[in-house]
């Protein structure tokens, strides 16, 4: 009997062990989270993560554009009734970058003033929209088919009730031409923290 | 929600009563307590938001966007108190336990990092963040346990090993949550108790334990030590917690309800059936 006993004892313990040593900490070193539907981009959040991403076809090969962990991503500058909107990344190893240059209604003074632009859209074949994009170490202007950016989130935050910056979401895509070559971006979408660090005046 | 756990109540007193009236089955009443670690995962509450951040380094900036940082393996404590009574039958071989049990799940959700941002509320255009350091959760759920157990030797000796299979079951009848800011300056303005966490823990829960203990002392009282080795959860009792195991501990103390027989039989020093 007792040497049962033991036995028994000695497998329910063995048995919870192996049970509890089964748990194993995953490494979580992903940058983004990514997108179900298209593994390659980030998922769409509106949150101030400091991300964004793009498929970017260009004469019918797709690459995608997306930001990169040791990039800056974002860069506002403000100017008298203009506001330009520079997302910085990579094109598979090499740099990327795309500046907007929009046309606002209202000025622009600090990012608190961001959240004036929720909701609009600006389509870069309208006067309210220009679009650069970086090749050859400078900002090269195309020839605009179709297309806009849309702003679907832009709030002002605040941390420990203290003005901390702006969250500033939304989605683009459009076609272009850019010297020869005709380009597509879809399923374009942006999710920023804009703050003291990436926010200027002109 | 009162008059549930009364009927629970009656009902679960019924069958002590009918074995008690006919004087065949031992019956024990007494106190139990314990505690059980659960280890599992935990996902981010939903109203805890990551920012991308950036550092200035070496003139150049790094954006150290820390996704998803809170998630990860974690634990659930939880610690209870109850009444409960206790059926021996087959010459005190095997019981059956059964009772009135309180139980509270503790979970704390505290990451590595030095704070993580609570979304507070929003305002218009405005949105209010507030760095905080812990949330604390607390679920308290009333039931009742259901254990059976086998003694291995026999009655009348000082020390009796035992198997058990338990099982606990709960209605939660309260929930609170405790966020405990970064800055304390701001502590009162905005931590403290907040009502809504973005999901609600399970409104019935049970656990399940296979445990081995041991039944300390002869007639009266008995002491009882158990360890749940593991612990199964039926159902979440946290609002971010998944997958659980977990081990515990048990303490019971009985008494018989035929005290005199107990009494009658000791001095002999010998079992008394």
């Amino acid at each position: 009997m007792k040497l049962r006993t033991i036995l028994l004892t000695a497998c329910l313990s063995l048995f919870s062990v192996s049970f509890l040593s089964c748990y194993d900490e995953e490494a979580k070193d992903e940058y983004y989270e990514k997108d179900p539907m298209d593994w390659d981009l980030p998922v769409y959040t509106e949150s101030g993560l400091n991300l964004f991403g793009a498929q970017y076809t260009v004469n019918d090969v797709l690459f995608y554009v997306r930001s990169s962990a040791d990039t800056v991503p974002c860069r506002m500058v403000a100017g008298d009734g203009t506001l330009k909107i520079y997302m910085t990344g990579k094109r598979y190893k090499s740099d990327f970058s795309i500046c907007f240059d929009l046309k606002v209604s209202q000025n622009i003074s600090s990012y608190a003033d961001l959240s004036v632009l929720e909701g609009d859209e600006f389509f870069i074949t309208s006067d309210s929209c220009d679009m650069k994009i970086y090749k050859s170490g400078e900002y090269m202007s195309v020839e605009p088919w179709s297309g806009s950016l849309r702003i679907n989130n832009a709030k002002t935050l605040y941390v420990d009730n203290k003005l901390s910056g702006a969250i500033f979401s939304g989605t683009f895509g459009m076609e272009l031409k850019l010297r020869n070559d005709t380009i597509d971006i879809s399923y374009g979408r942006f999710d920023f923290l804009i703050d003291d660090a990436n926010f200027s005046l002109e | 929600m009162k008059s549930k756990i009364l009927l629970c109540l009656v009902l679960l007193s019924c069958p002590f009563a009918l074995v008690h009236a006919a004087g065949k089955i031992k019956v024990k009443v007494g106190v139990d307590m314990g505690c059980d670690y659960y280890v599992g995962d935990r996902h981010d509450p939903r109203y805890v938001k990551q920012l991308g951040s950036f550092s200035d380094k070496e003139e150049t900036y790094s954006n150290y966007n820390p996704i998803l940082a809170g998630d990860g393996v974690d634990h659930l404590q939880s610690w209870y108190v109850g009444l409960t009574g206790e059926l021996l039958f087959h010459k005190e071989r095997f019981g059956v336990t059964t009772g009135l049990r309180y139980t509270q799940f503790i979970d704390i959700y505290d990451p590595d990092a030095a704070y993580f941002y609570w979304d507070s509320h929003a305002d218009g255009s405005d949105v209010y963040y507030v760095r905080a350091r812990t949330l604390l959760q607390r679920n308290h759920y009333v039931g009742f346990p259901l254990e059976f157990r086998y003694l291995a030797s026999r009655p009348g000796r000082i020390c009796r090993f035992y198997f058990k299979l338990g099982s606990s079951w709960g209605f939660l009848v309260a929930s609170d949550n405790k966020l405990t800011c970064y800055d304390s300056s701001v502590d009162d303005e905005l931590g403290g108790y907040v009502d809504d966490v973005g999901k609600d823990p399970d409104r019935f829960v049970g656990s399940v334990y296979p445990a081995f203990g041991f039944r300390i002392g002869r007639y009266f009282p008995l002491f009882n030590i158990d360890f749940h080795l593991p612990s199964f959860l039926i159902n979440m009792p946290a609002s971010y917690f998944y997958y659980d195991m977990g081990v515990g501990v048990q303490l019971s103390v009985q008494l018989p309800t035929d005290r005199a027989a107990y009494d009658r039989r000791d001095p002999m020093g010998i079992p008394y059936y």
